[in-house]
């Protein structure tokens, strides 16, 4: 038979724990994304970026190690230099596809036919949120290279978010299926101005404030209006409509649209250094 | 009644010393160990979280502390959960700091009360009831976020059903290899955990 014996000894460091979190929660939520705790955040971040973009450099030489340590384990002395020599030629080749994979993905992503009267600057994604709820992305550019909160972020198929919070040398840019993100939008054919909600990562977002009776079409494509204080430049492709209901008796239509950004894959974004 | 194992120490200063370490297994080894294991923690995150089903992955933050308090008792599922919290809101969350402190704290605690009336059982146990203690802990993570004014970064409630479900279910199957790994960072052999009466 089993028995359970329940500790005798104080918990007050597990209240102290409880307490300490519930400070720490409160003196965040004040300082309104400022304050002492925000600035022990960004300099940890900025302490962890240089970490993660050498840990993503690391990985490629260790492959290449691997790949030496099983190709050169047993040969004779004379025949060594011969083989890496001919296995540094088989890397390069290797590697000369994935380069140009690269600059392909590179110029597909930041070249812009929209907003190009604004200046931007390229970044590179370094991370993603650990947590589920947060669809937020990290990058590798941050208020020294002039990046400031509310900023668009684009690729050259449309807005990827707008930045969230900047340190130093990184940014988190919070992307535009969240649902705390709104976008004032225009729907190109059926005329008609809407606002996004975010419905998490991988869900088409919600287009509010449609009256009934519109009817967008599939595939329509919506693209910022210029509106709500102009949070977001003109003419930014932001969604397709993929579905468009009008329930008897709604208020608003039912409309969903799909981002065009392609957001579960990005590599490297444009930061639009436009504050409204 | 008497013990045949450790039981009685899990979350106290027991017989063995602080976390039940067993005399091989000196508090000062679990001391070091404890602390690498969340750093390791920390670097395996984003690799896990390539490995996503509908966009949500495994939290190894929360599987830290539901594992402190299955291993180690109430207190110190509890303070380990507030280190892997703080450490997790260290990272790039744009929830308030602290948040994730306050969550796993309470998670690791109440795993750990659990854990002390834990009766011996099969080998799945301890993996049904990390399971459960995962989707406990996405939904009380909800609760607060929503408590201390964060709703806005909440979806439809489909889509938190789905993060509670993949989120308990990844973690019941990371439990299997990670269990182990706290019970040897915490000096706790599996048999040291079952007492008998």
């Amino acid at each position: 038979m089993a028995m359970y014996r329940r500790s005798s000894r104080p918990l007050l460091l597990v209240v102290l724990c409880v307490l300490t979190s519930l400070t720490l929660i409160t003196v965040d939520s004040r300082a309104n994304g400022g304050g002492v705790v925000n600035t022990f955040r960004s300099g940890a971040g900025d302490i962890l970026a240089p970490v993660e973009r050498v840990g993503g450099t690391v990985t490629h030489p260790i492959g290449n190690f691997v790949y030496s340590a099983f190709h050169q384990g047993n040969l004779q002395a004379e025949n060594s230099r011969l083989r890496r020599e001919n296995q540094q030629l088989r890397g390069q080749q290797l590697q000369q596809p994935d380069y140009q994979n690269q600059l392909r993905v590179l110029e597909e992503q930041l070249r812009l036919d929209f907003a190009t009267d604004v200046p931007t600057v390229a970044a590179q994604i370094i991370d993603t949120s650990p947590s589920n709820f947060d669809a937020t992305i990290v990058v590798d550019r941050g208020s020294d290279n002039g990046i400031a909160k509310n900023m668009p972020v684009v690729v050259a198929t449309g807005l990827v978010g707008r930045v969230e919070s900047t340190s130093s040398h990184r940014a988190v840019v919070r992307l535009v299926t969240d649902p705390s993100v709104h976008v004032a939008v225009t729907l190109a054919q059926a005329n008609v101005n809407a606002i996004t909600a975010g419905a998490g990562p991988g869900n088409p977002l919600n287009l509010d404030m449609i009256l009934p009776g519109t009817k967008p079409g599939q595939d329509e494509k919506v693209f910022t209006s210029g509106l709500q204080g102009a949070a977001y430049p003109k003419g930014i492709p932001v969604a397709r409509v993929v579905k468009a209901n009008s329930p008897s008796g709604a208020d608003f239509a039912e409309v969903k649209a799909q981002p065009t950004a392609d957001l579960s894959h990005l590599q490297y974004v444009q930061i639009l250094q436009y504050l409204p | 009644m008497k013990p045949l194992g450790s039981l009685g120490s899990l979350g106290s200063m027991g017989p063995m010393g602080p976390m039940g370490s067993s005399p091989s297994s000196p508090w000062l080894g679990s001391r070091l160990r404890m602390p690498l294991l969340l750093l390791a923690v920390l670097i395996l995150q984003p690799v896990v979280d390539q490995v996503s089903f509908a966009h949500v992955h495994a939290d190894l933050f929360l599987l830290f502390a539901v594992g402190a308090g299955l291993v180690g008792g109430a207190e110190r599922g509890g303070l380990w959960g507030f280190a892997a919290g703080l450490l997790a809101d260290l990272q790039p969350v744009t929830t308030p700091f602290g948040l994730n402190a306050l969550v796993l704290t309470l998670v690791g605690f109440a795993v750990g009360q659990g854990s002390e009336a834990l009766v011996r059982g099969p080998w799945w146990l301890a993996t049904a009831v990390t399971t459960a203690a995962s989707a406990a802990g996405t939904l009380l993570y909800v609760a607060v976020a929503l408590l201390v004014g964060q709703g806005g970064m909440l979806a439809e409630v489909r889509t938190v059903a789905t993060v509670v479900g993949v989120v308990a279910i990844a973690d019941g199957v990371l439990s299997l290899p990670m269990l182990p790994v706290i019970r040897w960072a915490a000096g706790r052999p599996r048999s040291a955990r079952q007492v008998m009466v």
